[in-house]
This record gives C-alpha cells, structure tokens and sequence, in this order.
C-alpha cells in the first residue's frame, strides 16, 4: 500500500472458493508456524493440551473457542511469551520455519521480534505516536535518523494510520481514539517487520467502526505477514480469516483443538459436532 | 415468560415457527394443486376461482415467512445447521408459492375450458396430482424430520411423474392428429399436465435442499432441473 491510498476493497476481497479452500489470498507459501505436541502449565495445572496446529504462510488463522479453552496461552506459547511467568512449564515445540522456537540457543528476543504481538487492550507507551513506532527499531540495530522516519512512516501508512495522524507526530499517543491507538499497536508491532503478527482479541476493546477498520487492516496485512488472530467474535472469525481453528476444554480443563479448517466450510458445515454445538450457540 | 431475544432457547423456538409455517404453505399449495385438478375434473367454475383468488393468499403467507427469516438472519447470525437450515427454508417457500402458481394456472385452464365439451375422462393428470401432492406432503414431512433415506426415496418417484407426462403427452398428441378440431382442448390438457409434471421438479428441489441442511453437501442429491 502507498501514502494515503485507502485499502482497496477488491484488492482484499476473498471469493467463495477461497473460503472453502482457506485460500484467501492465493495460494500460501508453505507453514509458517507450527504448534508440536505443544503442551503448557501454569504450576502443576495443565492450560493447554497436545496441540498440534499448523499456521499457513500469508494467511490469517483464526483461533476460536469459550473462555478457558486456552486460545491466549497457546498465541502466547508462540512468541515465548510466557519465559518470563515463573511456574510456567512448555512441552513440546514450535516451529517458525520449520527451525524450533524453543531451545537454549535461541534468542526470545529474537523470536519476538520475527513473531509480533498485538494485545486486547490499546497500550500505547506514554510517549508520543512517532516515538511509539520507533520505539522497536533500536532493536534492529544503528539506523540513520531519516532511515528511522522512513521506518516510521512506511508502518503508519500500513496501519492505515498515516493520513490520520502525519500533522501530529509529536503529540502524546494517548490523544487518539481507541481505534487509533490500536492501530498505532499494530503500526509499532509491524515497524520491526516481523514474519508473524499475533494479535489477541485486538478489537474487543473498539467500536464497530475502528473494529472494521482492523478487520480490514487485518486482510491488507495477509498480504505481508502470517496473521494468527484470537477472538470470542465468531462473525470476526468468518469475516477475516482464511483458516479457523476451534478449541475448548477437555475433561481435565485442559485446552485442546477440536477441529480446524478453512473457515468457509467451519462456519457452514463443520465436522465435529463439539463445533457445531459451539458456533450455533448451543453450548459456551 | 418470555425468553430473552439473544439466548438459545428464543432462537430453537423462532427455528421451529419456521418450520411450521413451511407446513402451513405447503399445506396451502397441497390444497390448491388438489383441488385445481378437482375443478378441471369437475368442470367447476366456483372451486376454480376459489383456487386462484386464494393464490394470493399463498403470495401473502410466503412473503411473511420470508421476512421472519431474513429477520432471523439479521438478528441472530446462524451458523452452520441453523444456517443451512435457513438457506434452505428460503429456497424452500419459493418452490411452495410457485406450487401455488402451477395450480393457479390449472384453475384458470379449468375456467377456460368449461364452455367446451370434454375432450375425454381425465385419469392420467388427476393421478398426476395425486402422485405430486403426496412427494410434496413427505418432502416436507422429511424437511421437518430432517430424513435423507426419504429424501433420495421421494425424490426418485419423480421418474413416475415424468412417465405418465409422457403417456398423456402422447395420447393428447393422437387425438390432436386424428382430428385437428381438438387441438385447442388438447393443448389445454397438455398445459394442465406439464404444470403438475413442474410440480413434482419441484418437490425433487425441496428433496435436494433438506439433503443438503442435513449432510451439507449441496450435490448430495444430483440436480434434476433447473428453476423455470
């Protein structure tokens, strides 16, 4: 996308086949994630149970299922998250390119900058909209003060926040909307230019329109980044991704993945009847 | 006491007034086809027009169904079953009010005709009608009952539809050879027929989409026709 243009709708538009195919888009380039045999504890408590769940390159993966299914710690477990919650134990592995995320020679702060996060709440730092972006780019290294603007400007505009916010940079990022300040998260998460974007319930805090804003946000990413997203809004499900898994707890409260497929035939015609009894409403 | 509009509860009773509401259309388009082919039959003029004034209650009564379904659409965002039972709901009460418009169209042959003497006892198209209203009344029942077994069974009796369609074709054919003086009166007959033959394409429509509400497959029964 360039300066000021406004998301194509056709250019997002995913067709019928597509849904059916989990195939927005075009074709995906391969996995970019893989959930292993992951299992997590908080203490001796099991969150989440054998998950294994692949997350296709370019694509945006839906993660849906009640409270307590374990849809957060599993997007959570993704980026190493959880290494500085003590008590918390991971088994099993993900994968980002097929190399394991998980391990003593590998940097956590490595993998989060490859795999970016969006929270539930808007949390700007109190600083302002231009330092917010900025504020990961020292992680990449010495940058000239024009390449860091660039930078800058170039996620803006791919947050779709540029045209809103170019004449003032400099005021505190706490002066825009909740929509804004939202996209000013993705806008510092995508800076970095990661390979992943996860994002957690990111519009549950929004009103309907700063929601179809980021739902729109969402599909004009896709289209650089692997999207996993987490949400309680089914029709945000249906709307914006092109895979949708579905998880709940099992006998042991444990959180497990009871199906996943292209969202098109998850919301019209799943297979498990757990999920059906989900999605229709009769059960969560 | 009355459910709250979001909760489960409302929408399964909402759902079901659906469902009743397609059996009193298809109860309405049962009685029309009936007793337009009675009226042909009989030669009545009065239950002729009785059966194309009520068409339009059948119009009215399927533009209401219409609504309540879009209407539950709108406000509780069906997902799969209930989605497809909807979908198919609206397909289905537009297959009823064309039923409804093939025995009108019945009834208006029956009210031209009568001024003509008979061209011959009418056998064929009353047991034409007789074989369609009863696929229609199980196709609904199957609806209701979400049965596939009956689905695929109703759905094959239209090859015997077809069959006697032919028959009368053939038979009015001969008399329309042997003495052009019938040709008016046979083609009447003719357009009585292939209305009752439609009839029955479209039960086999109604069989095709209960098939596909309940496997989610929408080839789980091959096409026969398409809509006219």
């Amino acid at each position: 996308m360039t300066a000021g243009e406004s998301h194509d709708r056709a250019d997002t538009e995913i067709s019928v086949a597509e849904r059916f195919s989990g195939a927005g888009n075009g074709e995906s380039t391969g996995i970019k994630l893989r959930a292993m045999n992951l299992s997590v504890y908080y203490g001796s408590f099991r969150a989440i149970k054998d998950i294994n769940l692949d997350f296709p390159a370019m694509k945006v993966s839906a993660l849906i299922g009640s409270s307590g299914s374990g849809k957060s710690t599993l997007l959570r477990t993704l980026n190493r998250l959880h290494d500085a919650v003590p008590g918390t134990t991971i088994e099993g592995q993900v994968l980002l390119d097929d190399q394991p995320v998980y391990g003593e020679d590998v940097d956590p702060i490595m993998v989060r900058r490859r795999i970016g996060m969006v929270f539930q709440r808007p949390n700007p730092f109190d600083k302002s909209i231009f330092e917010n972006v900025a504020y990961g780019l020292r992680f990449l290294g010495k940058m000239s003060r024009v390449e860091r603007q660039e930078r800058v400007e170039e996620a803006l505009k791919s947050a779709g926040l540029w045209d809103e916010v170019a004449d003032r940079l400099n005021t505190s990022a706490f002066s825009l909307s909740g929509g804004q300040q939202q996209r000013l998260c993705i806008a510092r998460a995508i800076a970095v230019e990661p390979e992943v974007v996860l994002m957690d319930e990111p519009t549950s805090a929004l009103d309907p329109i700063a929601t179809h804003h980021v739902e729109e946000l969402m599909r004009v990413l896709a289209k650089k980044f692997t999207i996993i997203v987490v949400t309680h809004n089914m029709q945000q499900a249906a709307r914006v991704s092109d895979t949708t898994a579905y998880m709940t707890m099992d006998d042991d409260r444990a959180g497990v993945v009871v199906e996943v497929g292209p969202t098109g035939r998850i919301f019209t015609n799943p297979e498990d009847s757990r999920t059906e009894d989900y999605i229709t409403g009769r059960i969560g | 006491m009355e459910t709250a509009s979001h909760s489960r509860a409302y929408f399964d009773r909402q759902l079901q007034r659906v469902r009743e509401d397609i059996l009193l259309l298809g109860s309405m388009a049962e009685k029309s086809i009936e007793r337009s082919v009675d009226s042909l039959k009989r030669r009545d003029p009065e239950l002729a027009q009785a059966v194309i004034d009520d068409d339009r209650l059948i119009d009215d009564r399927t533009y209401e169904v219409e609504e309540q379904i879009l209407l539950l659409i709108a406000t509780q965002q069906p997902m799969a079953s209930d989605l497809r039972g909807l979908a198919a709901a609206l397909f289905i009460i537009t297959e009823l009010e064309r039923m409804g418009d093939y025995a009108e169209g019945i009834a208006k042959i029956a009210l031209s005709s009568i001024d003509q003497p008979p061209l011959k006892p009418l056998i064929d198209i009353p047991r034409m009608a007789e074989i369609s209203t009863s696929m229609l009344h199980r196709s609904l029942q199957a609806f209701i009952d979400q049965d596939l077994e009956a689905c695929k069974a109703i759905w094959l009796e239209d090859d015997d539809v077809d069959g006697l369609y032919k028959q009368v074709y053939r038979e009015l054919l001969t008399f329309m050879l042997e003495d052009p003086g019938t040709i008016e009166r046979a083609t009447q007959l003719l357009w009585a027929a292939h209305n009752l033959e439609r009839i029955a394409d479209r039960v086999t429509n109604v069989c095709e989409r209960t098939a596909f509400v309940i496997t989610g497959d929408p080839r789980a029964l091959p096409g026969k026709v398409d809509p006219d």
